[in-house]
Protein backbone atom coordinates (compact mmCIF):
# COMPACT_ATOMS: atom_id res chain seq x y z
CA UNK A 1 0.00 0.00 0.00
CA UNK A 2 2.72 2.39 1.06
CA UNK A 3 4.79 1.45 -1.93
CA UNK A 4 1.92 2.22 -4.26
CA UNK A 5 1.55 5.59 -2.58
CA UNK A 6 5.19 6.35 -3.11
CA UNK A 7 4.99 5.45 -6.78
CA UNK A 8 1.88 7.56 -7.25
CA UNK A 9 3.44 10.45 -5.32
CA UNK A 10 6.64 10.35 -7.31
CA UNK A 11 4.73 10.18 -10.56
CA UNK A 12 2.56 13.16 -9.68
CA UNK A 13 5.48 15.21 -8.41
CA UNK A 14 7.57 14.60 -11.49
CA UNK A 15 4.68 15.32 -13.85
CA UNK A 16 4.03 18.62 -12.12
CA UNK A 17 7.72 19.52 -12.31
CA UNK A 18 7.85 18.62 -15.96
CA UNK A 19 4.76 20.66 -16.80
CA UNK A 20 6.02 23.57 -14.77
CA UNK A 21 9.33 23.55 -16.55
CA UNK A 22 7.68 23.26 -19.92
CA UNK A 23 5.58 26.28 -19.00
CA UNK A 24 8.61 28.32 -18.04
CA UNK A 25 10.44 27.46 -21.24
CA UNK A 26 7.55 28.37 -23.51
CA UNK A 27 6.53 31.43 -21.52
CA UNK A 28 9.99 33.01 -21.47
CA UNK A 29 10.46 32.26 -25.16
CA UNK A 30 7.34 34.12 -26.12
CA UNK A 31 7.75 37.06 -23.79
CA UNK A 32 11.23 37.88 -25.04
CA UNK A 33 9.99 37.98 -28.61
CA UNK A 34 7.02 40.13 -27.70
CA UNK A 35 9.06 42.72 -25.84
CA UNK A 36 11.49 42.87 -28.70
CA UNK A 37 8.72 43.80 -31.10
CA UNK A 38 7.12 46.12 -28.63
CA UNK A 39 10.26 48.14 -28.09
CA UNK A 40 10.81 48.66 -31.75
CA UNK A 41 7.64 50.64 -32.23
CA UNK A 42 6.79 51.82 -28.74
CA UNK A 43 7.93 55.38 -29.44
CA UNK A 44 5.41 55.71 -32.20
CA UNK A 45 2.38 54.04 -30.73
CA UNK A 46 0.67 57.30 -29.83
CA UNK A 47 0.74 58.75 -33.31
CA UNK A 48 0.68 55.63 -35.40
CA UNK A 49 -1.35 53.18 -33.41
CA UNK A 50 -4.27 53.23 -35.78
CA UNK A 51 -4.13 49.96 -37.65
CA UNK A 52 -5.52 50.42 -41.13
CA UNK A 53 -6.14 46.78 -41.99
CA UNK A 54 -7.14 43.44 -40.54
CA UNK A 55 -4.15 41.53 -39.14
CA UNK A 56 -3.64 37.82 -39.73
CA UNK A 57 -1.25 35.77 -37.60
CA UNK A 58 -0.39 33.22 -40.25
CA UNK A 59 0.29 35.93 -42.83
CA UNK A 60 2.46 37.84 -40.39
CA UNK A 61 4.40 34.74 -39.46
CA UNK A 62 4.91 33.33 -42.95
CA UNK A 63 5.58 36.51 -44.91
CA UNK A 64 7.10 38.36 -41.99
CA UNK A 65 9.76 35.66 -41.64
CA UNK A 66 11.78 37.28 -44.42
CA UNK A 67 10.50 40.82 -44.74
CA UNK A 68 7.96 43.28 -43.42
CA UNK A 69 4.56 41.61 -43.62
CA UNK A 70 3.33 44.26 -46.04
CA UNK A 71 -0.11 45.54 -45.10
CA UNK A 72 -2.46 43.92 -47.65
CA UNK A 73 -4.10 47.26 -48.40
CA UNK A 74 -0.99 48.47 -50.21
CA UNK A 75 -1.59 46.43 -53.35
CA UNK A 76 -4.59 45.73 -55.58
CA UNK A 77 -6.06 42.24 -55.22
CA UNK A 78 -4.97 41.49 -58.77
CA UNK A 79 -1.39 42.36 -57.86
CA UNK A 80 -1.50 39.99 -54.90
CA UNK A 81 -2.89 37.27 -57.15
CA UNK A 82 -0.04 37.74 -59.61
CA UNK A 83 2.43 37.57 -56.75
CA UNK A 84 0.92 34.47 -55.19
CA UNK A 85 1.00 32.77 -58.58
CA UNK A 86 4.79 32.84 -58.60
CA UNK A 87 6.02 32.10 -55.11
CA UNK A 88 8.66 29.69 -56.39
CA UNK A 89 10.39 32.67 -57.93
CA UNK A 90 9.42 35.40 -55.53
CA UNK A 91 11.53 38.30 -56.82
CA UNK A 92 14.43 35.88 -57.10
CA UNK A 93 13.79 34.00 -53.86
CA UNK A 94 12.01 30.73 -53.25
CA UNK A 95 8.97 31.36 -51.06
CA UNK A 96 6.97 28.17 -51.60
CA UNK A 97 4.13 27.49 -49.18
CA UNK A 98 2.28 24.30 -48.40
CA UNK A 99 -1.22 23.98 -49.86
CA UNK A 100 -3.15 24.95 -46.73
CA UNK A 101 -1.00 27.96 -45.89
CA UNK A 102 -1.17 29.06 -49.51
CA UNK A 103 -4.96 28.91 -49.54
CA UNK A 104 -5.24 30.78 -46.24
CA UNK A 105 -2.89 33.57 -47.26
CA UNK A 106 -4.40 33.91 -50.75
CA UNK A 107 -7.81 34.28 -49.20
CA UNK A 108 -6.58 36.86 -46.69
CA UNK A 109 -5.00 38.95 -49.44
CA UNK A 110 -8.08 38.72 -51.64
CA UNK A 111 -10.30 39.84 -48.77
CA UNK A 112 -8.04 42.67 -47.66
CA UNK A 113 -6.28 43.83 -50.79
CA UNK A 114 -7.37 46.95 -52.64
CA UNK A 115 -10.31 46.81 -54.97
CA UNK A 116 -12.08 49.46 -56.98
CA UNK A 117 -15.36 50.40 -55.35
CA UNK A 118 -14.31 48.96 -52.00
CA UNK A 119 -13.54 51.76 -49.55
CA UNK A 120 -10.11 51.62 -47.92
CA UNK A 121 -7.83 54.12 -46.23
CA UNK A 122 -5.28 53.26 -48.91
CA UNK A 123 -7.57 53.53 -51.96
CA UNK A 124 -5.30 56.24 -53.34
CA UNK A 125 -2.82 53.47 -54.13
CA UNK A 126 -5.19 52.44 -56.94
CA UNK A 127 -4.68 55.70 -58.82
CA UNK A 128 -3.53 55.30 -62.41
CA UNK A 129 -2.70 51.61 -62.11
CA UNK A 130 -2.17 49.91 -65.47
CA UNK A 131 -4.48 47.17 -66.76
CA UNK A 132 -2.21 44.48 -65.44
CA UNK A 133 -1.62 45.45 -61.83
CA UNK A 134 2.04 45.21 -60.76
CA UNK A 135 2.97 42.62 -58.14
CA UNK A 136 5.28 45.14 -56.50
CA UNK A 137 4.06 47.94 -54.27
CA UNK A 138 7.06 50.02 -55.36
CA UNK A 139 5.84 49.89 -58.97
CA UNK A 140 2.45 51.46 -58.30
CA UNK A 141 2.21 54.92 -59.92
CA UNK A 142 1.02 56.44 -56.65
CA UNK A 143 3.99 55.01 -54.79
CA UNK A 144 6.43 56.27 -57.41
CA UNK A 145 4.97 59.76 -57.34
CA UNK A 146 5.10 59.90 -53.56
CA UNK A 147 8.77 58.92 -53.44
CA UNK A 148 10.18 60.62 -56.53
CA UNK A 149 11.79 63.48 -54.65
CA UNK A 150 13.86 61.26 -52.43
CA UNK A 151 17.47 61.18 -53.59
CA UNK A 152 19.24 57.84 -54.12
CA UNK A 153 21.75 58.54 -51.40
CA UNK A 154 18.99 58.43 -48.82
CA UNK A 155 17.53 55.09 -49.79
CA UNK A 156 19.11 53.00 -52.55
CA UNK A 157 22.70 53.97 -51.77
CA UNK A 158 22.04 54.29 -48.04
CA UNK A 159 23.59 51.14 -46.51
CA UNK A 160 21.05 51.22 -43.71
CA UNK A 161 18.14 51.11 -46.14
CA UNK A 162 19.21 49.80 -49.57
CA UNK A 163 15.81 49.51 -51.20
CA UNK A 164 12.40 51.17 -51.35
CA UNK A 165 10.96 47.75 -50.51
CA UNK A 166 12.09 48.12 -46.92
CA UNK A 167 9.23 50.40 -45.90
CA UNK A 168 9.89 49.99 -42.19
CA UNK A 169 13.43 51.36 -42.43
CA UNK A 170 11.96 54.86 -42.67
CA UNK A 171 8.22 54.50 -42.01
CA UNK A 172 8.27 53.50 -38.37
CA UNK A 173 4.56 52.72 -38.36
CA UNK A 174 4.71 50.54 -41.50
CA UNK A 175 3.87 47.27 -39.75
CA UNK A 176 0.66 48.87 -38.56
CA UNK A 177 -0.14 50.24 -41.98
CA UNK A 178 0.66 53.80 -41.00
CA UNK A 179 2.64 55.78 -43.56
CA UNK A 180 2.08 59.28 -42.25
CA UNK A 181 4.84 61.60 -43.45
CA UNK A 182 5.29 63.00 -39.94
CA UNK A 183 6.53 59.61 -38.82
CA UNK A 184 9.21 59.24 -41.47
CA UNK A 185 12.75 58.98 -40.17
CA UNK A 186 15.41 58.07 -42.73
CA UNK A 187 18.38 56.25 -41.13
CA UNK A 188 21.45 58.55 -41.02
CA UNK A 189 19.33 61.44 -42.37
CA UNK A 190 16.47 61.81 -39.92
CA UNK A 191 13.11 63.37 -40.61
CA UNK A 192 11.90 64.04 -44.10
CA UNK A 193 9.53 66.72 -45.25
CA UNK A 194 8.92 68.00 -48.72
CA UNK B 1 6.01 5.33 7.23
CA UNK B 2 9.45 6.89 7.58
CA UNK B 3 11.02 8.98 4.91
CA UNK B 4 14.21 7.03 4.33
CA UNK B 5 17.21 8.33 2.47
CA UNK B 6 16.85 5.60 -0.13
CA UNK B 7 13.30 6.55 -0.95
CA UNK B 8 14.16 10.22 -1.32
CA UNK B 9 16.96 9.41 -3.73
CA UNK B 10 14.72 7.05 -5.69
CA UNK B 11 11.89 9.54 -6.13
CA UNK B 12 14.26 12.39 -6.99
CA UNK B 13 15.85 10.24 -9.69
CA UNK B 14 12.50 9.51 -11.28
CA UNK B 15 11.48 13.15 -11.03
CA UNK B 16 14.69 14.18 -12.80
CA UNK B 17 14.09 11.62 -15.52
CA UNK B 18 10.70 13.15 -16.32
CA UNK B 19 12.20 16.60 -16.07
CA UNK B 20 14.87 15.95 -18.68
CA UNK B 21 12.45 14.17 -20.99
CA UNK B 22 10.51 17.39 -21.47
CA UNK B 23 13.48 19.64 -22.12
CA UNK B 24 14.87 17.58 -24.98
CA UNK B 25 14.55 20.06 -27.81
CA UNK B 26 15.47 17.47 -30.38
CA UNK B 27 12.31 15.37 -30.30
CA UNK B 28 11.17 16.87 -33.58
CA UNK B 29 14.60 16.20 -35.04
CA UNK B 30 14.61 12.56 -33.97
CA UNK B 31 11.31 12.05 -35.74
CA UNK B 32 12.47 13.81 -38.88
CA UNK B 33 15.66 11.78 -38.94
CA UNK B 34 13.59 8.59 -38.70
CA UNK B 35 11.62 9.76 -41.73
CA UNK B 36 14.84 10.50 -43.62
CA UNK B 37 16.12 7.01 -42.82
CA UNK B 38 12.95 5.51 -44.23
CA UNK B 39 13.67 7.54 -47.36
CA UNK B 40 17.00 5.77 -47.73
CA UNK B 41 19.46 7.68 -45.57
CA UNK B 42 21.99 5.70 -43.53
CA UNK B 43 23.43 6.85 -40.21
CA UNK B 44 23.88 10.60 -39.84
CA UNK B 45 27.19 12.37 -39.52
CA UNK B 46 27.55 15.71 -37.77
CA UNK B 47 30.85 16.23 -39.56
CA UNK B 48 29.24 15.90 -43.01
CA UNK B 49 26.47 18.20 -41.86
CA UNK B 50 28.95 20.84 -40.79
CA UNK B 51 30.82 20.60 -44.10
CA UNK B 52 27.62 20.96 -46.09
CA UNK B 53 26.52 23.96 -43.97
CA UNK B 54 29.74 25.76 -44.91
CA UNK B 55 29.99 24.50 -48.49
CA UNK B 56 30.04 27.23 -51.10
CA UNK B 57 27.96 26.76 -54.20
CA UNK B 58 27.86 29.53 -56.80
CA UNK B 59 29.08 31.91 -54.12
CA UNK B 60 26.19 30.98 -51.86
CA UNK B 61 26.19 28.93 -48.69
CA UNK B 62 24.05 28.55 -45.59
CA UNK B 63 26.35 31.05 -43.94
CA UNK B 64 25.44 33.75 -46.48
CA UNK B 65 22.34 34.52 -44.44
CA UNK B 66 22.92 32.60 -41.20
CA UNK B 67 26.34 34.27 -40.61
CA UNK B 68 29.58 32.41 -40.02
CA UNK B 69 28.49 31.21 -36.58
CA UNK B 70 25.23 29.38 -35.91
CA UNK B 71 25.31 30.90 -32.43
CA UNK B 72 25.09 34.42 -33.83
CA UNK B 73 22.31 36.30 -35.53
CA UNK B 74 22.23 36.27 -39.29
CA UNK B 75 20.74 38.61 -41.85
CA UNK B 76 18.57 37.91 -44.88
CA UNK B 77 20.77 38.66 -47.87
CA UNK B 78 18.14 40.55 -49.79
CA UNK B 79 15.77 42.05 -47.25
CA UNK B 80 18.24 42.63 -44.43
CA UNK B 81 15.86 41.09 -41.91
CA UNK B 82 17.57 39.74 -38.80
CA UNK B 83 17.58 35.93 -38.57
CA UNK B 84 17.82 34.63 -35.02
CA UNK B 85 20.62 32.16 -34.21
CA UNK B 86 20.18 28.56 -35.43
CA UNK B 87 21.96 26.86 -32.52
CA UNK B 88 19.48 25.37 -30.01
CA UNK B 89 21.98 26.18 -27.24
CA UNK B 90 21.34 29.89 -27.69
CA UNK B 91 17.86 29.77 -29.23
CA UNK B 92 15.77 27.06 -27.59
CA UNK B 93 12.90 27.44 -30.07
CA UNK B 94 15.05 26.23 -32.96
CA UNK B 95 14.48 22.74 -34.36
CA UNK B 96 11.34 22.18 -32.28
CA UNK B 97 8.80 22.42 -35.11
CA UNK B 98 8.97 19.76 -37.81
CA UNK B 99 6.82 21.71 -40.23
CA UNK B 100 9.14 24.71 -40.08
CA UNK B 101 12.24 22.59 -40.53
CA UNK B 102 10.75 20.98 -43.63
CA UNK B 103 9.65 24.30 -45.09
CA UNK B 104 13.01 25.95 -44.70
CA UNK B 105 14.96 22.97 -45.99
CA UNK B 106 12.84 23.06 -49.14
CA UNK B 107 13.25 26.78 -49.73
CA UNK B 108 16.81 27.20 -48.61
CA UNK B 109 18.30 24.15 -50.31
CA UNK B 110 16.85 25.45 -53.57
CA UNK B 111 18.22 28.94 -52.95
CA UNK B 112 21.64 27.83 -51.78
CA UNK B 113 22.36 24.76 -53.90
CA UNK B 114 19.84 25.26 -56.68
CA UNK B 115 18.21 21.89 -55.93
CA UNK B 116 16.41 20.05 -53.14
CA UNK B 117 18.59 18.37 -50.51
CA UNK B 118 18.68 14.60 -50.15
CA UNK B 119 17.37 12.85 -47.04
CA UNK B 120 20.97 12.08 -46.08
CA UNK B 121 22.05 15.73 -46.39
CA UNK B 122 19.13 17.02 -44.34
CA UNK B 123 19.70 14.43 -41.62
CA UNK B 124 23.42 15.25 -41.50
CA UNK B 125 22.77 18.97 -41.13
CA UNK B 126 20.27 18.34 -38.32
CA UNK B 127 22.73 15.98 -36.64
CA UNK B 128 25.32 18.75 -36.54
CA UNK B 129 22.94 21.58 -35.81
CA UNK B 130 21.26 19.95 -32.83
CA UNK B 131 24.61 19.67 -31.08
CA UNK B 132 25.33 23.37 -31.48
Amino acid sequence: MNKARWILGTFLLSSVMAFGFFGIVTASGFSSEDSREGNEYSGYQKIGSQITFKQDNLYNEECGACHLAYPPNLLPVQGWQNLMGGLEDHFGENAELDKETFAHISNYLEQNGLQRGKPSKMSKMLRNIPDVAPARITELPYFIRKHDEIPNRMVIRNPKVGSFSRCDSCHKGAAKGSFNEDMVSIPSFGRWSD
Amino acid sequence: MKLTFKKVIWSTAIALLFFFQTIRASDAIDKLQEVYQKQGATSFSAKSGELLWHKKFNNRSCTTCHSSSVRSEGQHKRTGKVILPMAPSVNSKRLTNQKKVKKWFLRNCKWTFGRVCSAQEKGDILQWLKEQ
